[in-house]
């Protein structure tokens, strides 16, 4: 597993004309899970889509090992960075083997058939995420989950060093949630990939993340483990909401409890008059 | 995996073994029928009363630049399908046929050209309506609704043009009229046909090569982008490769309706692997075209242009689809 | 309160405009064609020599025809757009014309029909049942709901279909073609006064119903839940809008051929300027489409000289182009 560095130096990015981003630096944390929070239309795709070239920036540069993304060629950059976009197409009457091996396009050659290399990869991908036994069967009659298991799996066969997903677990109920991030987080400590993602969830993300980026407005409030940056103050500069810090049974990570008012016990009437004041 | 490589490939086979059989019906049938012998006596060379000139000079061409067509419409149609991934999106449901239609009959008609010239004047017309459409559909992302619906304009406005210049033309005979409104071999002839025949080889093999940055091209927007396709350049370039295929044969046979729209969807329906398969929708677009052909010319009292037969049996065949996504999406 | 005022000053202007508009569409096509007649010969009284002979009363003849064409398809175009909700509706883009011209064509060839009142009512069937069946595809295929695409992609089809239809009919049978060529364009150049006669019920029976709709629709446009809330019977309120404008562009269609587009623009433009109120939409519509109409065949008459241009191809020409614009400034897809 090679080790590669990636930062956004300064980047301004948006859509059209619009500026979603106006001037951030960001430095991905090698072999690590970093997990970008933050409300709707923050921009945190937006930087996602920048690291993953989907968009260019408008200004400001995103260096791999210290160069930048024009200066490579871009199947040999698709050799390091992976994305899986949030709701990817499904192409009509393919099978599960198929579309995962997709992934192996940046290895190819016109003409050829699929190596032996290229089927290892394949095979891999597969037995990572649980889906040898689906490989015949159509990826439109999956689950939801199983399908994207598919998804990832494609990436997998890729064989990035950095994978990219926005927001994995969205259409997800709460049981493939847990399932998705189990395998990325046995991805990450087996094979050392940096794994880069949106989630809503901030309890997930505190649990699987070792660091994370808070976004507002398009700037990057604040950046860390989810033990040094995950607190009240942060919940309410961010997402402007009022909660209760606590601990994560389970894991021991920051665990995060939203207050509201209408549910307020007894005890804590006192919490809700101050709510309803700042309100 | 390999018995899904082994399907493809069968159906390959089929559908070109399907062609030869049809190829050999277009020779043997029409005013009088030869057997099987004679015909081959015949493409050997020797001299057989009445039928060689039949076979040669009048069954051969038509069965040449029908294959031709076929196999334009076929690979043309089946890469804007993929690329879209739309099966409504062909170049003859988009107006590029009827575009490339309307410009060479302009340059027969009018300006009195012939040959390359003709087929450069549909390709600028069939290049012209795509980029309209594809320029004018993009805006915010683009839209495949929004490039059908022009499409069905533009095929509205280029059929008054075409009744426009034959009426000026003062050509309005039947068989020229038949021929620019629908599409028809009976005008086929080998000489110039090189050109025609260069151009599909080409092109189709430049395809083919392209197969799997289609492939990669049909998961989206997203993800061609990280996989390492330049998805504007890809497009633009395969498109285009489509466009000038698909103009070649309309200034060779006039706008043909439907083929293309059906060719790669039935390929598609039938080997069900997820793939691409240039190749077999281009052979299917040619077995579409020959059996067209062939019901026209024999199944009737009188004989009916190809693309008569084509478009009756592609309205249903769109309807059908019409129906189906539908289905699929409840 | 002000803005009231200015909403029907700019009315009143309006009308007043799309009347002169009118007018000067009918003097240009009684005077320009193939012979032009001067304007001074037009109003003088005893210039007996131009107005008596034939050539100009063909030309009354299709300035009347062009009129009620005008009319009648402008109306059925509103009256389709109100009904299906769906912007692009228009009888050439649902097919009604191709539809018509196959149920005349098979009946000529299998029925030999061969009398005008014969061709209206053969068209009727055919536009009815055209419009029907390219209805019902385009709600299965959208889900209960009729989308411009299925709409439009339907309709292309069907007309496919009837058109190939058509030529499976007409190539064996030679002296049908001559007279179809000309019908299957669209062209207001009518026969006879007796022909008029036989579709002027048929269109003031469409017109009739259209005018009596108008509060109806006005509620529709409400949404059908909200209409039937306030009392509206939706269905009969639909089924008789899809009667009118089948009447109307169905009888157009027989005397006059297939004329695209006019349906399609002409209440667009109307909308733009003085809005979606039927009261005045429909009749504004209804007058503005016939000096298009005639405009159209003025145009065609001059630019196709010596011969002329048939006006169904100068609507598809400026039509086409104003389809496209609204697809492209998303008014046809939200």
């Amino acid at each position: 597993m090679n080790i590669h560095t990636l930062q956004a130096k300064n980047l301004k990015a948006g859509y059209n004309k619009t500026v979603i981003i106006d001037g951030i630096d960001v430095t991905i944390p090698s072999n690590k899970i970093s997990v970008i929070i933050g409300s709707n239309g923050c921009g945190k795709s937006t930087l996602l889509k920048n690291f993953a070239r989907l968009i260019k920036p408008f200004d400001g540069e995103i260096l791999l090992d210290g160069a930048g993304y024009d200066k490579m060629h871009s199947k040999d950059l698709a050799k390091i960075i992976g994305l899986l976009p949030q709701s990817p197409m499904v192409p009509e009457s393919i099978t599960v083997y198929d579309l995962v091996a997709r992934g192996r396009y940046p290895y190819q050659k016109p003409f050829s058939q699929l190596t032996s290399e290229d089927q290892e990869a394949i095979e891999e991908a597969m037995e990572m995420m649980g889906v040898s036994k689906l490989r015949d069967q159509f990826v439109e009659e999956l689950s939801g989950g199983q399908r994207q298991r598919v998804w990832i799996a494609m990436a997998l066969a890729q064989q990035t060093d950095i994978l990219f997903l926005d927001e994995p677990t969205t259409f997800l109920d709460i049981s493939y949630q847990v399932q998705i991030l189990e395998l990325l987080k046995n991805l990450n400590e087996k094979k050392g990939t940096t794994i880069v993602m949106v989630l809503h969830d901030i309890n997930l993300a505190s649990r699987y993340a070792d660091c994370l980026f808070a976004m507002k407005n398009g700037e990057l409030i604040a950046a860390g483990s989810p033990e040094d940056i995950l607190n009240e103050e942060l919940m309410l500069r961010v997402f402007n909401l009022e909660c209760i810090l606590m601990k994560d049974p389970v894991s021991g990570s920051p665990f995060i409890v939203p207050k509201g008012r209408a549910h307020l016990r007894p005890e804590s009437q006192d919490e809700g008059k101050k709510i309803s004041q700042v309100v | 995996m390999r018995t899904r490589k082994k399907k493809e490939i069968s159906v390959l086979i089929i559908l070109f073994i399907g062609v030869l059989i049809l190829g050999f019906f277009m020779l043997s049938l029409g005013e009088s029928n030869y057997d099987l012998a004679t015909v081959v006596k015949v493409l050997m060379g020797q001299e057989i009363k009445g039928a060689s000139f039949a076979v040669m000079s009048l069954r051969l061409p038509k069965l040449i630049i029908g294959i031709l067509a076929g196999i334009a419409c076929g690979v043309a149609g089946n890469t804007f399908q993929v690329i879209m991934k739309n099966p409504l999106a062909s170049p003859d449901v988009m107006g590029v046929t009827s575009s490339a239609g309307a410009m060479a009959v302009f340059a027969i008609l009018i300006l009195g050209l012939e040959g390359v010239a003709v087929s450069a004047f549909a390709i600028a017309g069939g290049v012209l309506v795509a980029v309209i459409i594809f320029s004018f559909a993009r805006g915010n992302g683009f839209s495949i609704n929004k490039a059908i619906l022009m499409g069905i304009g533009i095929q509205a406005m280029m059929q008054a043009l075409i009744t426009f210049i034959l009426q000026q033309a003062n050509a309005y005979d039947l068989s020229k009229a038949m021929h620019w409104l629908s599409g028809s071999l009976n005008s086929a002839k080998l000489s110039g046909a090189g050109g025609f025949f260069i151009t599909v080889l080409i092109l189709t093999c430049f395809i083919q090569y392209r197969t799997k940055e289609l492939k990669v091209l049909s998961l989206g927007e997203e993800l061609p982008v990280t996989l390492g396709v330049n998805i504007d350049r890809e497009r633009i370039v395969l498109l285009m490769a489509s466009v000038i295929m698909v103009s070649v044969a309309t200034a060779y046979v006039g706008p043909l309706a439907s083929v293309s729209f059906m060719a790669g969807h039935i390929t598609r329906r039938i080997i069900k692997t997820g793939g691409v398969y240039s190749l077999q929708a281009g052979l299917m677009g040619a077995i579409i075209v020959l059996s067209s052909e062939l019901i026209g010319q024999n199944a009737f009292a009188i004989r009916f242009p190809v693309g008569v037969i084509t478009g009756i049996i592609g309205a249903p065949y769109l309807i059908y689809l019409l129906l189906s996504i539908r289905n699929k999406r409840g | 309160m002000q803005n009231n005022s200015l909403n029907n000053k700019k009315l009143i202007l309006f009308i007043v405009a799309s009347l002169m508009l009118l007018g000067l569409a009918l003097v240009l096509s009684l005077i320009l064609g193939s012979k032009d007649i001067s304007l001074a010969e037009l109003f003088s009284k005893d210039s007996e020599n131009a107005l008596a002979g034939p050539i100009f009363e063909k030309r009354i003849m299709r300035t009347v025809l062009g009129i009620m064409a005008g009319f009648a398809l402008s109306i059925a175009g509103v009256l389709m757009q109100a009904i299906t909700k769906n912007p692009i509706a228009d009888p050439s883009i649902i097919g009604i014309n191709s539809g018509a011209a196959c149920t005349v064509v098979a009946a000529i060839a299998i029925l030999g029909i061969n009398s005008s009142i014969e061709y209206i009512i053969f068209a009727l069937i055919g536009a009815a049942l055209t419009a029907c069946f390219v209805y019902c595809i385009a709600m299965v295929a959208g889900g209960g709901k009729v989308g411009p695409v299925g709409l439009a992609l339907a309709g292309a089809a069907t007309s496919t279909a009837c058109s190939s239809v058509v030529s499976l009919i007409m190539l064996p049978n030679m002296n049908v073609m001559e007279q179809y060529r000309f019908w299957s364009v669209g062209s207001i150049k009518a026969s006879s006064w007796d022909n008029i006669m036989v579709v002027l019920p048929f269109i003031l029976a469409g017109i009739f119903i259209a005018l009596i709709l108008i509060p109806s629709l006005n509620v529709l446009t409400l949404g059908d839940e909200t209409a039937t809330g306030l009392g509206v019977n939706v269905p009969l309120i639909k089924a008789a809008g899809i009667l009118a404008s089948v009447l109307l562009c169905g009888a157009t269609t027989a005397i006059a051929g297939p004329i695209g587009f006019l349906g399609l623009m002409i209440p667009h433009f109307v909308r733009i300027i003085i809005g979606g109120d039927f009261k005045t939409l429909i009749p504004l519509s209804a007058i503005n489409g016939a000096s298009l109409l005639l405009l159209s065949d003025v145009a065609g008459r001059v630019i196709g000289r010596p011969g002329e241009l048939e006006v169904g191809v100068v609507t598809a020409f400026l039509g086409a182009p104003v389809f496209i614009l609204l697809v492209v400034k998303g008014r046809a897809i939200k």
